[in-house]
């Protein structure tokens, strides 16, 4: 069969997005065909915009439209509590759920030696000027709970922790409705390091 | 098909999956598709992390290639400071590049699998500082181990014998690895070529720690050692490792 070179150019723009292969790349193409020309049209516009207008805030490394994100310039944020995640997809989590009213610093990525990541590929130097110039109260270090996010935490504390900024490491271990038989050997530990007190309970 | 392994490599595969690169003692170095690895809390979850040593259920699927299908993982020993320590981490980042590069697929090299845990195990300890003699005495291990074998004690040319510390420093005969990974007393180096002077007490640590990496005493020029260590390792395999910066930048 000849496939029109302008659709076999369209699939093979698509199989370049992460985790499409060239047969659901067919078959996103055939979708935009099969809707209206006005579709594509803006389609097309949103993918051109969105490349010239987003790009990283200045202070923290979040998508925005400006020099700083709407978060680095909301007055109601504690500016002086900082909380590193690896991506924007992790600050997006804990937006979602109103957990944490500071500001944030967006890596981009964890320390992978594996792959030739090391600090420089990271966003850590601005962090490390940041923690040193800003008199932040607090830095909590969010970076997911497996072996690369854990030894980011590590090194993250280690270059900070000298300059006098509180440090510290969001919690681990069991999550919400699950059932201590099913849970490995390391979740397990790191939930009893992690145990707390339980507080007072109000009986009124 | 079921095996014990150590987790040598992680990569995110598609929406959910992962794809696991394990060094296995029933079925030598593999990967492995783990469906749903990074949303699965059942199956997964906790279970499959770098260096973490696993007893794995896969199968080998029709069309998939040489890719394994993951069915199962659980955890049977994690070495928490390989995670919480930079020094550690970056080390044993080193020795998983190295597996996957030296170990052969396919092979079941039972020496090669318990010489992984000891050298995962001594890393893991609390008692042992990390640093690049550490780093130094876990690679020449495991090239050992996996029968890339460097006579640290003889020139590989004439015989003779590195001298022995107890004679005066000035009397000693300079030996120096040529590149590919020989051993060469000054007599036989060959004057165009390039190579990495060792001293005497140099060679004696690395033919030590070849043998026993847990009781390698501490070495006076590990700079100098982990030099000699990853001059053998190009020796056998192709470039450097892309571990060998962050490992340099940390334990410097």
């Amino acid at each position: 069969m000849t496939i029109p070179p302008a659709l076999e150019q369209l699939v093979a723009h698509l199989c370049r997005l992460p985790g499409i292969g060239e047969k659901s790349a067919y078959r996103l193409a055939f979708h935009i065909l099969s809707e209206p020309p006005e579709y594509a049209r803006e389609f097309g516009r949103c993918l051109e915009t969105v490349r010239e207008r987003v790009l990283f805030c200045e202070r923290c490394f979040n998508l925005a439209e400006t020099t700083l994100c709407p978060i680095c310039q909301d007055p109601r944020r504690d500016q002086m509590v900082v909380c590193v995640v690896e991506s924007v997809q992790d600050l997006l989590a804990l937006e979602r759920a109103r957990v944490f009213s500071g500001v944030y610093h967006v890596l981009h990525g964890t320390l992978s030696p594996l792959r030739g990541i090391g600090p420089d590929e990271l966003r850590v130097a601005p962090l490390v000027v940041r923690a040193r110039e800003s008199g932040l109260s607090e830095l909590i270090l969010a970076t997911n709970v497996d072996v690369e996010g854990e030894a980011t935490a590590g090194y993250l504390a280690a270059a900070i922790r000298p300059m006098g900024v509180p440090v510290t490491r969001i919690a681990a271990g069991l999550p919400m409705g699950s059932e201590l038989e099913f849970m490995d050997d390391v979740t397990l530990s790191r939930a009893f390091e992690g145990r707390k007190a339980l507080g007072h309970i109000d009986r009124r | 098909m079921s095996s014990e392994a150590f987790v040598l490599r992680l990569q995110d595969y598609r929406e959910a999956d992962r794809i696991v690169w394990l060094l296995s003692n029933e079925h030598g170095r593999l990967s492995a598709l783990a469906r749903g690895a990074r949303n699965s809390r059942r199956r997964f979850t906790g279970q499959i992390d770098l260096f973490q040593r696993v007893r794995v259920e896969f199968a080998h699927r029709r069309g998939q290639g040489r890719l394994a299908t993951l069915t199962e993982a659980r955890a049977l020993s994690s070495y928490p400071l390989l995670r919480q320590d930079p020094g550690r981490f970056a080390i044993a980042c080193v020795v998983a590049e190295l597996l996957t590069r030296i170990a052969p697929e396919g092979d079941i090299d039972p020496a090669l699998f318990d010489c992984v845990g000891l050298v995962l195990e001594t890393l893991a300890d609390e008692k042992i500082a990390p640093g690049l003699g550490l780093a130094a005495a876990a690679v020449v291990r495991l090239l050992t181990a996996a029968g890339f074998v460097t006579n640290w004690i003889h020139c590989a040319r004439c015989g003779r014998a590195v001298p022995s510390l107890e004679q005066p420093e000035r009397e000693r005969q300079p030996f120096a690895l040529e590149h590919g990974g020989a051993l060469v007393c000054g007599d036989c180096l060959s004057p165009r070529g390039t190579a990495r002077r060792l001293s005497a007490a140099d060679c004696l640590w690395l033919a030590q720690a070849c043998r026993r990496m847990e009781c390698a005493p501490a070495t006076t020029s590990p700079g100098n050692v982990i030099g000699a260590a990853f001059d053998v390792l190009r020796g056998v395999t192709s470039g450097p490792l892309k571990a060998e910066r962050f490992l340099f930048e940390i334990l410097r």
